[in-house]
């Protein structure tokens, strides 16, 4: 039997956050949460590797590009799927750029169906 | 000691970027395929299709509604994309990219950007990228919302 692949979820959104670690558990996937940029560098080190990232790109008073970096320095390459729902000061276009730019390789405007989700773990799991 | 910038090497910068973008679109002849529709079109490739309403990407621009339906209807003119009616919601519709909007997509504009900046050194070119994702995120972001609404009219 192979083992899950390990996601990493980060959202600072508590009801999102559990509504997609529920949905992408279900789908079978091994999902350690992170709530901000500090739980989820910790996570990076605590855990030997993980085979995606779903990474929330506007957290409360920052960007995830710091998370993105973190998980840039492990060596190998792992895929995110950045999500965002756009703020006051920045558009959504401008998220995707951005998030593009760090690295990202889907990304998301929130709300998304959970068809959406899976389609771009999928993808992005083979790519 | 470390040289500042001064304001006259700012503003003759930012003049050269944005000739640089208006340069971009080579024509803004009403026939041509304008800025905020080329944005739509982009949208469409890459965003699964049941987020291609109105709606969300009028939030994605961040625009109202009004500009986005017109510059639809537009692209729907020339058969670069095509509406349906949403099954379980007749009241709204989903875009889709037509086979033309596709081919078109084949010339967006800022695929000759890229190609320029391409030519320069890989350094440049990180360079580049990084001053333009600091201008945004640490200077006060990309949603004003008047400037927006004029250049999508």
């Amino acid at each position: 039997m192979t083992n899950p692949k390990r996601i990493l979820l980060v959202e600072d959104d508590a009801a999102v956050r559990d509504i997609i670690k529920e949905f992408l558990t279900s789908q079978g996937f091994d999902v350690i949460e992170a709530d901000n940029v500090d739980t989820a560098i910790a996570a990076i080190s605590a855990h030997a590797s993980f085979d995606l990232a779903v990474i929330d790109f506007l957290l409360e008073d920052t960007t995830a590009i710091s998370i993105m970096d973190a998980l840039a320095s492990q060596g190998t390459r792992i895929p995110v799927i950045a999500i965002s729902g756009g703020n006051e000061t920045i558009d959504m276009e401008a998220i995707q750029a951005i998030s593009d730019i760090s690295g990202a390789v889907t990304f998301l405007q929130k709300p998304f169906a959970k068809e959406a989700l899976i389609d771009a773990v999928t993808a992005a799991l083979h790519a | 000691m470390e040289q500042g910038v001064d304001d006259k090497q700012l503003i003759a910068s930012i003049i050269l970027l944005e000739r640089f973008v208006r340069d971009i679109y080579p024509s803004r002849e009403s026939s041509a395929i304008q800025p905020l529709q080329w944005s739509i079109l982009r949208y469409l490739a890459r965003m699964p299709a049941d987020q291609c309403e109105v709606r969300f990407i009028a939030k994605f621009l961040g625009l109202t509604r009004a500009p986005v339906t017109r510059a639809v209807a537009k692209l729907e003119s020339r058969t670069l994309v095509c509406q349906r009616s949403n099954a379980d919601d007749a009241r709204t519709k989903t875009i889709y990219l037509t086979a033309s909007g596709k081919t078109a997509l084949e010339y967006d504009p800022v695929i000759d950007a890229v190609a320029r900046v391409r030519t320069l050194p890989v350094d440049t070119q990180r360079a580049f990228i990084n001053s333009v994702r600091s201008i945004v995120l640490e200077t006060g972001g990309t949603n004003n919302d008047q400037s927006k609404e004029d250049i999508a009219r």
